[in-house]
């Protein structure tokens, strides 16, 4: 049986050398690292305003393509409490991007909703960032789901902002959105941080409105 | 851990390299006949790709830490082993984890959490208390390239059986053309999900033991 002293002391200098080999790796790294988070933002992005890219191009390329077609509304930034971005589209003009996050069933959900000019039809949404059930929450990532939100509107009829996620929504109705079966918790999260979106956008434009009365 | 009752079935204490080498990659295989590492296993096989990279995962801190426990056996002490252990096993679960992050972030993403889980597969754990801890350097350098060779065989079989039936395709590639694409084949989704695994994996352990008469209780190792 070794002393305990020589035990402390094995534990300690383990400790160090493992310490320093992660510290080492993590600032050789840490830049390329960034790089690839600073790329798939600059993606995404460029999805949601349906701006063309090539999906193989190297990290550092994406970055630099995006700042040079995405700019930044720093004003409206700052009016909606999260970042803005615009870009103009050959069909249908000036889009917005607008980051939302907030909480999932089990993990925060992050996204991009995109409106077109008048700042109240859904060009297209996307949710980057979820940790839903898969095959049932994790449903808001597919394809199907986030294309049933193009061309609606975050106002209902009596033009009241809000949307809907409802069972038999996508029916009809220009601010419903057909729920995912099986995910009721996911689909009610996913409706309230987009109203807490919507509603801030709403409040913003009828001041713009009231501003140019 | 069981592991330390395997030494009479052969191979598994015995030094020498090529009973090593047999023993991990076929005879002791860790997922088909141990059923370690089956979290993993089941998670990460949806497509060949993610096996691939999974097992490469794998096989790299396996045999990392089987070299660094091997080589600190005699100065380790007992009391605290296996802290030791868990902590070299993370030092190289957390480089690899850092690797895919700057060079392969696709990957990274779609691996998801499973690569950092690495720190708790049964499999690299198992090696390094039951054979590294006993043995010199090289032949644990050995030993952890077996088990991470028999781990990524039935990964990529597993792999290979969900992607092809799942998505009709093997790495990325189409074979089979689904009808959501105007094919003939009609996509079959459970494969993709946790269940495709399960099915799977026990078929290819029931044609394991088929085909190493693994039906004898005597070579029955049991995890």
């Amino acid at each position: 049986m070794k002393s305990n002293f020589y035990t402390i002391v094995y534990a300690a200098v383990l400790a160090l050398v493992c310490a320093t080999a992660l510290t080492a790796v993590n600032e050789l790294t840490k830049d390329a690292y960034a790089a690839n988070l600073a790329a798939k933002k600059a993606r995404n992005i460029m999805t949601v305003l349906g701006i063309p890219f090539d999906a193989s191009t190297p990290a550092k390329e994406i970055v630099k393509i995006s700042e040079d077609k995405v700019k930044t509304d720093k004003a409206r930034s700052e009016l909606y409490d999260t970042p803005v971005y615009y870009s103009d589209h050959p069909e249908y003009g000036r889009l917005w991007a607008i980051e939302f996050s907030g909480d999932g069933m089990w993990k925060p959900v992050e996204g991009l909703l995109c409106l077109r000019a008048d700042m109240k039809t859904i060009h297209r949404i996307t949710f980057y960032k979820q940790e839903e059930t898969p095959g049932l929450g994790a449903k808001i990532a597919d394809p199907p789901f986030q294309d049933s939100f193009q061309g609606k509107t975050i106002y209902d009829g009596a033009g009241k902002p809000g949307m809907a996620l409802t069972p038999t929504g996508g029916k009809g109705k220009a601010h419903e959105i057909d729920a995912i079966t099986g995910a009721t918790i996911t689909s009610g999260k996913v409706k309230d941080m987009l109203n807490t979106l919507i509603e801030k956008i709403a409040k913003v434009q009828a001041e713009e409105v009231s501003d140019v009365r | 851990m069981s592991d330390n009752s395997g030494c009479k079935h052969g191979g598994f204490c015995g030094g020498k390299g090529k009973e090593t080498m047999k023993a991990g990659v076929w005879g002791i295989n860790p997922v088909a006949i141990q059923v370690l590492g089956i979290c993993s296993a089941l998670a990460v096989t949806t497509t060949m790709m993610n096996s691939l990279v999974m097992s490469l995962a794998l096989t790299f801190v396996c045999v990392g830490s089987n070299l660094f426990v091997s080589l600190l056996r005699d100065v380790t002490p007992r009391r605290i082993r296996m802290i030791a252990e868990v902590a070299i096993i993370a030092t190289f679960v957390i480089i690899f984890d850092l690797l895919l992050k700057a060079f392969y972030f696709e990957m990274s993403e779609q691996l998801g959490p499973y690569v950092g889980l690495i720190i708790t597969n049964c499999i690299v754990m198992g090696r390094a208390e039951a054979f590294a801890l006993q043995n010199p350097p090289v032949v644990s350098i050995v030993d952890g390239l077996a088990n991470g060779i028999g781990y990524t065989i039935v990964l990529c079989a597993v792999g290979f059986f969900r992607e092809l039936f799942g998505a009709g395709q093997l790495f990325g590639i189409t074979i089979f053309e689904t009808t959501s694409k105007g094919g003939w084949y009609p996509q079959n989704v459970v494969m993709i999900l946790a269940p495709g695994a399960f099915i799977t994996l026990g078929f290819l352990i029931a044609l394991y033991n088929y085909l190493s008469g693994a039906n004898d209780p005597d070579k029955e190792a049991t995890s």
